[in-house]
């Protein structure tokens, strides 16, 4: 799995580290079963503070994504993953915003579709 | 040959290597790092820059030869006794010098920096590969396997040495001049004779945290060539920590030697110490060449090679002089350092004042160590 930080976004490194493990779980670079690295060997490696990493792997865990072993460490959930509601309902709120974007930028439907169905086939193929 | 002349020979050994690696650390420290501040390489061709770095050759030459002016005073002055007592002193004095000259040049080019009209850009992107730390830490645990057998090798003389009590006569030796043979003596007792085993059992436990933390420090990736960065930091940290290993296994060597000298009330055997040179020989020279090596590779030599990839440790906020990394926020033990080759301690953090605070008093107590005894 490769991890790319950007230290000089706006955006707070423990959403970025995040992001990242998403989308390397999506890629399948990260299979279920595998362990992420430890809190400290990854905090170590980055060289940000330990809270930050624990900040990510607990938003990941209370999403589903992983679950906590005190013996194994973070280990990577089976696909598809439980979640309380269904995923259109956890979904709607983060999309929402998105298509208002696209709509104030002066997006048409089809192209938004269109953008949507490329980046989803980008991950089938991988 | 007396035993003053040797001492001489000895310090004008030890004042050259100073001299030498004082001098040419620039040369082998990262790249865009200068004297300690982070620089780029354009801006070390800069017609300053070059003659901070001239006025740095002459500073560091003065100092080399006042230290063999030391050197020379020592010899002709002091006795035998008072001129090996001094070596420490002698050393320290000359390495205070060198630091001095050094803060000087770092002063010079931070204040060069701080007049750049442009701002150097400074990378803010970095990339983390799992399978890199991964290979980090399966090599850990190797190097933890092998220490396992100096470690058994040290206890088992020190268990030795409880069987071998009874035996071993009165007055037993405590020192053995340079050519081996017994100076001073001193009566026995469990410390007395324990004290080579248990020191070099320690040696050896601090060295194996030498090695675990080599391993568990930052590797700076180059996003442009990741599979080659990958790999030459690999070969990198293997001969490093090889290196260290053939330190450990020479540093045993000598003090089971010492351990059975001093039950044996003999001099030290000559292929033993000859073995034990040599081990320590190819440590030092494995270590030059992975560093020099590694240097060489990453070096770049087109500015489209240069490694943009971000780390705390480039941050010049977070230094002191260049040369002490305080980052509260990186749990990071070791940080490569900014002048020369290695690693530093972060004293930002909880760990690294504690082993800060320890070495200090490690070393204090060895210097003090002969004067009391």
């Amino acid at each position: 799995m490769l991890i790319e930080l950007d230290f000089s976004s706006q955006k707070p490194i423990y959403e970025q580290l995040y992001e990242q493990i998403i989308f390397a779980l999506a890629r399948g670079s990260l299979k279920p079963g595998e362990a992420l690295p430890a809190v400290r060997t990854l905090a170590e490696e980055i060289g940000i503070n330990l809270h930050t990493v624990n900040k990510a792997y607990t938003l990941l865990k209370d999403e589903g994504y992983v679950s906590m072993d005190r013996r194994k460490g973070t280990l990577i959930n089976k696909f598809p993953i439980h979640t309380l509601h269904p995923p259109s309902l956890l979904l709607k709120e983060p999309l929402e915003l998105l298509v208002a974007k696209s709509r104030l930028m002066g997006m048409k439907q089809e192209d938004f579709l269109t953008l949507c169905q490329t980046i989803y086939s980008d991950y089938k193929e991988d | 040959m007396t035993e003053s002349t040797f001492i001489f020979i000895i310090l004008l050994f030890v004042f050259t290597l100073c001299f030498l690696t004082f001098t040419f650390s620039q040369k082998f420290s990262r790249p865009h790092q200068c004297f300690g501040v982070t620089l780029n390489e354009n801006y070390q061709k800069n017609p300053s820059i070059l003659n901070i770095t001239r006025q740095f050759f002459r500073y560091s030459t003065f100092i080399f030869i006042f230290s063999l002016l030391l050197a020379l005073i020592g010899y002709a002055l002091l006795s035998e006794d008072t001129f090996g007592l001094a070596i420490p002193f002698l050393i320290i004095l000359t390495m205070i010098g060198y630091f001095a000259v050094y803060i000087i040049t770092h002063n010079k080019v931070k204040a060069f920096k701080k007049n750049l009209k442009e701002k150097p850009i400074v990378p803010t992107k970095m990339v983390v590969d799992t399978t890199f730390i991964q290979e980090k830490l399966r090599l850990k645990n190797i190097f933890k396997i092998l220490f396992s057998a100096p470690l058994l090798f040290n206890l088992s003389i020190s268990l030795y040495t409880f069987y071998r009590y009874p035996s071993v006569p009165d007055l037993i030796p405590m020192h053995w001049n340079f050519m081996g043979q017994i100076d001073a003596w001193t009566p026995k007792s469990f410390f007395t004779l324990l004290m080579p085993s248990i020191f070099s059992v320690f040696l050896v436990i601090m060295l194996l945290f030498t090695v675990t933390s080599l391993f568990n420090a930052r590797g700076k990736l180059n996003p442009k060539k990741l599979e080659g960065s990958k790999k030459e930091l690999l070969i990198y940290l293997k001969c490093q920590a090889f290196s260290i290993y053939l330190l450990t296994l020479s540093i045993s060597l000598m003090f089971a030697s010492i351990a059975f000298a001093t039950f044996t009330a003999s001099a030290m055997s000559k292929p033993i110490m000859l073995i034990f040179g040599a081990l320590l020989l190819a440590g030092v020279l494995l270590m030059l060449y992975g560093t020099f090596k590694y240097n060489r590779k990453r070096s770049p030599k087109t500015s489209e090679e240069e490694d943009f990839s971000y780390a705390p440790e480039d941050d010049d906020n977070y230094w002191v002089w260049g040369s002490f990394y305080n980052n509260p926020n990186d749990p990071s033990l070791f940080v490569e350092k900014r002048y020369g080759v290695g690693w530093t301690v972060n004293i930002g953090n909880k760990k690294g004042k504690w082993l800060l605070a320890f070495l200090t008093l490690f070393v204090l107590l060895s210097l003090s160590l002969p004067l009391i005894l």
